[in-house]
């Protein structure tokens, strides 16, 4: 089995290679774009594997919330690989990436918000319990958050205005990179579940709506 | 060569495959070149609700659009992925959230297919288009693109070291808006949607030939915005029709005949601007053809024009064809035999530039 994971979301990022045994990472810094990044990062993670594109059998992406940019330079990558090798192609919200790389450090009884901030005193979460999710990922501001989506521990990228308000004991620090190996990981977990996209159905999680409006009357 | 072409700059998302094998003696021709399928999904119905193009919702559009354009294309090309020799995205100028998809789809397919990535340059394209025509001119030739992003005139030739590529000089471009984002300005301000060109073209041929009879009063005179040298300026003529507009708006008299007589005048001072400069970059540089690309190609106004006014002048006007003067990616898989023909391959780091200057590319 041979899955590259490609992780574009978040500033910085990179690639992931699962290839049987073997595991090959190449990340890149977040001051490099996702559309420079990215695929030299998978192209060596292939070339330490020895392997080709077409010898892949799944190609996963990371589909946001996120950077909307980076989200979509990930996806039309993928895609491509899919087109181009006839791997199949797999997506996972970031909120999972995150969660799932901390998975260690939580207790079971725990409910764990993953957050990625969304600007403007917004922020994306998504809650888990046991390794499994509670809800879709939404996008709230803080105030709301406390109020509907209360959680023992926080982590993620955390914005400072909520790490105000929270004791310190409930915020899970180092966690705020979406890293390319755990979504390899956590998407390896769910092929048989609901990792499976259709690429003409692929579409990035964006949450959130530009400001921009339909001219009056339209 | 089959070359697989994506254009995603701006509101178009674009395919199309191109197929060079049947030029005689292998001598490179464009005019010979098999356009095998030209695929565009316009934004523009989609943009005209927003009055124009809202960048982070065109950039979302070619998300979901790419994939089954290019689906499209190669199955109308009667290809594969593995029959492709190489493929084509567009890099700069644009907007940089849509320039990403088509780009990083290109280059992710071309790494996947193992055949040369090429990144194109936007403009070098739009003058590549007219090539593709039967009857085509061979360079040296002045270029004229006109667009609603750019309006520029070059001095167009073959690259000395490498026949068959198109390098550019720049003689003039425009100081403030381009041409095409006059139209669409004006346009809004009459009350027609984005994009406006060519409704404004429809409704000046409509009062040439004598829509609204007397009602619609004598053509709206606008002075011929002529800066000095080669450079364009459309601001000032911009500003003069919304005053004409406010004006006639404000004494109840803007109806339909009055729109067009506005559109007539407009059009008018816009397409003999751009005739005159070309004309006399073509005067200056000594070249005796003339090569127009772009979407403000298609207005049928310039056409007539400067095609007249060509010939007095003894220039050769040749016009990109209808179908390529808006975005689209026949031209840009074009450029890109042109470019990988040449040498040129682009690695995967390549990034978008939504500034991209032309013939920095190469």
């Amino acid at each position: 089995m041979k899955l590259l994971a490609l992780a574009c979301a978040t500033r910085g990022g990179g690639a992931c290679l699962i290839s049987d045994d073997a595991v090959h990472v190449e990340e890149y810094p977040p001051e490099i774009t996702g559309g420079r990044g990215l695929l030299p990062a998978a192209r060596h993670c292939l070339e330490r594997g020895g392997l080709s594109a077409r010898d892949l059998d799944y190609v996963a992406v990371c589909i946001g919330p996120g950077s909307f940019t980076g989200i979509r330079v990930g996806l039309a990558a993928a895609l491509a690989l899919v087109e181009a090798s006839g791997a199949a192609l797999l997506g996972l919200d970031s909120l999972s990436v995150l969660h799932h790389n901390a998975r260690e450090l939580l207790r079971p009884e725990d409910t764990v918000g993953a957050l990625l901030g969304a600007g403007r005193g917004l922020v994306y979460v998504r809650r888990f319990r046991g390794g499994e999710p509670l809800e879709e990922p939404a996008l709230m501001s803080l105030d709301v958050l406390l109020e509907q989506r209360p959680a023992e521990v926080y982590l993620g990228r955390i914005p400072e205005s909520l790490a105000e308000r929270l004791a310190p004991e409930r915020l899970l620090q180092g966690f705020a990179t979406l890293r390319p190996r755990p979504l390899a990981e956590a998407t390896l977990m769910r092929i048989e579940d609901d990792a499976r996209l259709d690429p003409l159905a692929a579409r990035p999680l964006y949450l959130k709506r530009p400001p921009a409006k339909p001219l009056e009357g339209r | 060569m089959l070359i697989l072409g994506l254009e995603t700059s701006c509101d178009e998302t674009a395919a199309a495959v191109l197929d060079t094998n049947g030029e005689a003696n292998g001598e490179a021709d464009d005019r010979k070149a098999r356009v095998r399928s030209d695929i565009v999904s316009s934004q523009a119905d989609f943009f005209a609700a927003y009055g124009g193009v809202v960048p982070e919702l065109a950039s979302r559009n070619h998300a979901a659009r790419i994939l089954p354009v290019v689906r499209r294309a190669l199955a109308e090309a009667k290809a594969t992925y593995a029959d492709l020799d190489a493929v084509a995205a567009t890099y700069g100028p644009g907007l940089t959230g849509a320039l990403l998809v088509g780009l990083n789809f290109g280059k992710a397919l071309a790494w996947g297919l193992g055949v040369p990535f090429v990144g194109v340059n936007h403009l070098a394209a739009h003058l590549q288009a007219p090539l593709l025509a039967e009857g085509a001119p061979r360079p040296p030739f002045v270029g004229l693109l006109v667009s609603g992003g750019h309006t520029a005139l070059y001095a167009v030739d073959e690259a000395a070291e490498r026949p068959g590529l198109l390098e550019f000089e720049l003689l003039g471009e425009t100081v403030d808006d381009a041409v095409g984002e006059a139209y669409d300005k004006v346009g809004r301000l009459l009350g027609v949607d984005y994009p406006a060109g060519p409704t404004l073209d429809r409704w000046a041929g409509e009062y040439s030939e004598g829509y609204g009879g007397d009602s619609a009063g004598p053509a709206e005179g606008f002075t011929r915005p002529m800066p000095a040298g080669l450079d364009f300026s459309f601001a000032g003529l911009k500003t003069a029709a919304a005053r004409r507009i406010a004006e006639l708006a404000a004494a109840g008299g803007l109806d339909d005949a009055r729109k067009r007589s506005l559109a007539a005048g407009f059009q008018t001072a816009a397409v003999e601007t751009l005739g005159e400069k070309a004309l006399a970059a073509c005067a200056r540089t000594g070249l005796t053809s003339l090569i127009v690309g772009g979407g403000v190609a298609a207005n049928s106004g310039l056409r007539a024009y400067l095609g007249r006014r060509a010939a007095e002048e003894g220039v050769r006007a040749f016009f990109a064809p209808l179908r390529l003067c808006t975005d689209n990616a026949v031209m840009i898989a074009a450029r890109g035999r042109r470019l990988i023909e040449s040498g040129l391959r682009h690695d995967l780091d390549l990034e978008a530039v939504a500034c991209l200057e032309l013939g920095v590319e190469e």
